[in-house]
């Protein structure tokens, strides 16, 4: 294993930000400054093309998060030199004046204890230390079998990405340090019959560097075996089923139906339904959900959150009672709770918001043939598609590329494709029945608030066994 | 900054390079109801190098390419390694030889209309645009979490061939949240994103009231109900995603890479509907999608790529374009649809499902499935005309685009100018007993 480095730019800069807190600590009640330095590139190659990019996730700034009189601003920048702090406390002073004079809601100043980490993490075959040559000739070998492994193929295309993320955390009391490498990388063969063009993937993420790609090779068969299988896809007759979930899907429910609804910035806003049911009901019994950047070690994780606040491992539902929500710094203090860690940015240039992290159905006791064997006529719901939360009236759209269908405990080799599941999220978690022994994580996409704020997360679960209208 | 880049490029054994470079001042409120929790300022420079190596193997040329970004803060030893290690890089990337976008002296004043949101600093405009939003607050209506933010932009573009173009361009959105309570006292919400270009209140004003009206009526829903084999007209944003799937189809990339069997003059329709005539366009009245060149330097225009049911155009960027051995169109995102023949009166004889807010509208570029999960739409059962949300409807592009309607009247969105419907048959529908 091989220790994640530190940034060299962030501990030359380190100083200077020092001392604009000093220099800005006379003027304002609280001022803390986010430093980020993110690097990382993305691999893709297919049969025709390939390109070599930095990350979409790579980025190089700061932000200042300032307090007066209760009024919270923030300033991003992302120019400063050696000998700047001056310059920089001036702007900041400038921008303040300008912004103080609205109206604000009223924030107490965050109370800190004094802290001060710095946590480098382990990565197996460091990304940053691999040539490209070697990476693209990983990704042609996996393209090669991706090809050979089904006569309907005709292209694929074969992702590596990689993001080194260091940040800095600086207040009057705290000084917080993290790296780590997060990985995540994909396959998408695509086949064909006649004018009919499927797509499907394979996806493997974590924090992981160029290992990822091992466990990728191992899943080349089964996704173009699946792939060609949505060749003669059918739609789904529109009705509720009883429906397995692999733990992708899983996965999809926990974030869009719950986890999304749980974010407590929503709850400040009375835009959560979950806020009036916190001691209630909402899930089967056999349900248990958490969210936490620990313990669990996946995409979704980290030491500190974007607000300097250690990570947390939040117990969400706990045997189907809605027991507690995740927070940033004001949520919490508007819900009189203590902060999770769940406080995240997209990057500098962006605002804090409540996010997830990794976020699952914890695992209970039956095993996928035991409830594959229970379900009379129903669907094995697998490869998420997408999702959107609607934390408000807890609506659920997930879309899962195919089902299988079941009859009697039998797969009889019918697929439907696509496959939208809808409804009333505590009914879909009240009709869980049972779930699987094993939790897996996938961390290969991204969440978005709404439409935009975009961070890495990862969500999933163990097989589940429920009810879902599908169209 | 540029200029410290350029004379290290010179420096390496690069062949060719590109440099895009983006200056943004941006002005962020957030509010809780019509109260602002936050300002957020954003002052930043983000510069994208794309270098490129050629390289031969046998009788074939090749050209590869690394993008990488660099940062105000970088040192020039910095910058010179992350350049050594973009030449490297590029030599593993073994695509075929395209060419740069070359200079033209004629191009090089380009620039878009003057805009409203010049006329006043950014942070002022936040202000102004609450000020604006908020006047239609009422009992029945509140705005919660709005958000607003504009960026005044200058962008650069150079390149190693001599192009060199500058200009500033501005982007708004508003994160547009409504609430209004239910007879039984549930309170139920919708929200948009608003993207634009330039700001006018009475835009503001028509988008507001039209979020206001649909927001009252889902407090009036009942679940989708069982419906089956009755035509689904869709409407508003997830009209522009729907025409997405002809956009991707007659990309060159998609082209090549065989997930799109277009070709200039396909004939994509044959049925009795509205023949589909699809223009892609560089500038719509405040789309936030409008560009004046593209990422390859290559300066927009309008290109029709449907006509009257035949593909007429492909969109070529540069590099694929090239493959394909097309005109090098460039790349711009406004779609202009062409009207069709049909009055909202002529669908609301017979009973119909009219869609109008989806949670996420989603169109599968390659496959042509399309679908949602229901927010708000209007069943109409022969008598009478019921609000109606939850449940979804699927659909295939090849089941409906023999048989697709649609409207007489034309609508402009961000990004979008064409029918204000579809008329759409052959649409599965998932409602619940």
């Amino acid at each position: 294993m091989e220790n994640v480095k530190d940034s060299q730019f962030l501990n030359l800069i380190e100083k200077e930000l020092i001392t604009v807190i000093k220099i800005l600590s006379s003027s304002f009640d609280y001022i803390s400054i986010l430093g980020s330095d993110i690097t990382g590139f993305k691999y893709e190659y297919s049969g025709q093309s390939s390109s070599l990019t930095e990350s979409m996730w790579a980025d190089r700034g700061f932000v200042a998060r300032i307090y007066k009189f209760g009024k919270v601003l923030e300033y991003s920048f992302n120019n400063i030199q050696p000998g700047d702090a001056e310059t920089v406390s001036k702007k900041i002073i400038q921008f303040s004046e300008n912004a103080l004079i609205n109206n604000f809601h009223i924030y107490p100043v965050p109370e800190e204890e004094p802290q001060s980490f710095s946590h480098n993490e382990n990565v197996e075959i460091d990304p940053s230390e691999i040539d490209p040559e070697t990476v693209f000739s990983e990704l042609k070998n996996i393209f090669k079998e991706t090809m050979d492994s089904g006569k309907s193929v005709f292209n694929a295309r074969v992702v590596f990405e990689w993001s080194k993320v260091s940040k800095i955390f600086l207040s009057s009391k705290k000084k917080l340090k993290q790296n780590y490498i997060w990985s995540q990388s994909y396959l998408i063969p695509m086949v064909k019959k006649d004018d009919m063009v499927k797509v499907i993937y394979a996806a493997e993420s974590g924090l992981k560097g160029m290992e990822l790609l091992r466990d990728l090779r191992n899943q080349i068969k089964a996704t173009v075996k699946d792939g060609e299988s949505l060749l003669n896809a059918q739609s789904v007759v529109p009705g509720e089923y009883e429906v397995i979930c692999t733990p992708d899907i899983t996965g999809l429910i926990a974030h869009e139906a719950f986890g999304h609804g749980v974010e407590m910035d929503m709850f400040v806003k009375n835009r959560a339904l979950g806020k009036d049911y916190i001691g209630k009901q909402v899930a089967s019994p056999l349900v248990n959900m958490r969210d936490g950047a620990i313990p669990e070690r996946h995409a979704g994780s980290f030491h500190f959150d974007d607000e300097g606040t250690a990570a947390g491992n939040t117990l969400i539902i706990e045997n189907g009672i809605l027991k507690r929500g995740i927070s940033d710094l004001h949520s919490a203090f508007s819900q009189k709770t203590k902060p999770t860690g769940n406080g995240r940015r997209q990057s500098y240039k962006n605002k804090t918001y409540t996010r997830m992290t990794n976020t699952y159905f914890e695992p209970g006791n039956d095993n996928l043939e035991s409830m594959l064997a229970s379900v009379k006529h129903g669907y094995l719901l697998d490869y998420t598609q997408s999702g959107m939360e609607d934390p408000k009236n807890w609506g659920l759209q997930a879309i899962a590329i195919l089902g299988k269908e079941i009859k009697n405990g039998k797969f009889t080799g019918k697929i439907i494709s696509p496959v939208i599941m809808t409804g009333y999220v505590p009914d879909i978690l009240k009709n869980t029945t049972m779930i699987g022994d094993k939790l897996e994580l996938s961390g290969s996409g991204y969440c978005g608030k709404g439409w935009k704020e975009f961070v890495k997360v990862s969500s999933g679960g163990p097989y589940i066994k429920t009810r879902i209208r599908l169209g | 900054m540029i200029d410290k880049i350029v004379t290290i490029l010179k420096k390496n054994d690069i062949d060719a390079w590109k440099i895009i470079l983006s200056q943004t001042e941006g002005a962020q409120g957030y509010y809780i109801q019509d109260n602002l929790e936050m300002i957020r300022n954003q002052n930043s420079i983000e510069i994208d190098l794309t270098v490129y190596k050629d390289f031969e193997e046998g009788e074939n040329k090749f050209r590869g390419s690394m993008r990488i970004n660099l940062f105000p803060t970088m040192t020039d030893q910095e910058i010179d390694e992350k350049i050594k290690l973009a030449i490297k890089g590029s030599l593993s990337v073994k695509n075929k030889w395209f060419p740069l976008t070359k200079n033209n002296d004629n191009d090089l004043n380009l620039k878009f209309p003057p805009v409203q949101l010049d006329k006043k600093n950014i942070f002022d405009w936040i202000t102004t645009i609450g000020k604006d939003l908020f006047s239609h607050k009422s009992s029945d209506i509140t705005f919660n979490a709005t958000e607003i933010f504009i960026s005044k932009i200058n962008y650069t573009f150079l390149n190693s061939e001599g192009v060199n173009h500058t200009h500033t361009k501005y982007s708004g959105l508003i994160e547009l949240v409504t609430t209004a309570t239910g007879s039984s006292g549930e309170e139920i919400e919708l929200f948009n994103l608003l993207e634009f270009s330039d700001y006018s209140k009475d835009w503001l004003d028509n988008k507001v009231k039209t979020q206001i009206e649909s927001t009252l009526d889902r407090t009036k829903t009942i679940q989708l109900p069982i419906l089956t084999d009755i035509p689904v007209i869709i409407k508003r944003t997830a009209i522009r995603e729907f025409f997405s799937y002809f956009y991707m189809k007659s990309n060159a990339r998609t082209i090549f890479e065989g997930m799109s069997n277009y070709e200039e003059d396909k004939t994509i329709q044959n049925g009795n509907g509205d023949p589909l005539t699809i223009t892609i366009l560089p500038y719509l009245e405040r789309s936030h999608f409008n560009k004046l060149i593209d990422d390859d330097g290559v300066i927009t225009k309008p290109i029709n790529i449907i006509n009257k049911g035949k593909v007429s155009h492909i969109i070529s960027d540069i590099q694929f374009g090239t493959y394909l051995n097309k005109e090098i169109t460039g790349k711009c995102y406004n779609i202009k649809v062409e009207p069709g023949s049909m009055k909202q009166t002529d669908y609301e004889k017979a009973p119909y499902l009219e869609a109008v807010e989806f949670s996420d509208f989603s169109m599968d570029s390659i496959t042509g499935d399309f679908g949602s999960e229901i927010r708000l739409a209007y069943y109409y059962d022969g008598r009478e005309k019921i609000a109606v949300t939850g449940g979804s409807i699927t659909g295939k592009i090849s089941t409906v685009i023999d048989s697709i309607s649609l409207s007489e009247n034309i609508i402009t969105d961000d990004g979008y100018m064409g029918p204000e419907f579809i008329y759409l048959k052959g649409i599965h529908i998932a409602g619940s007993k």
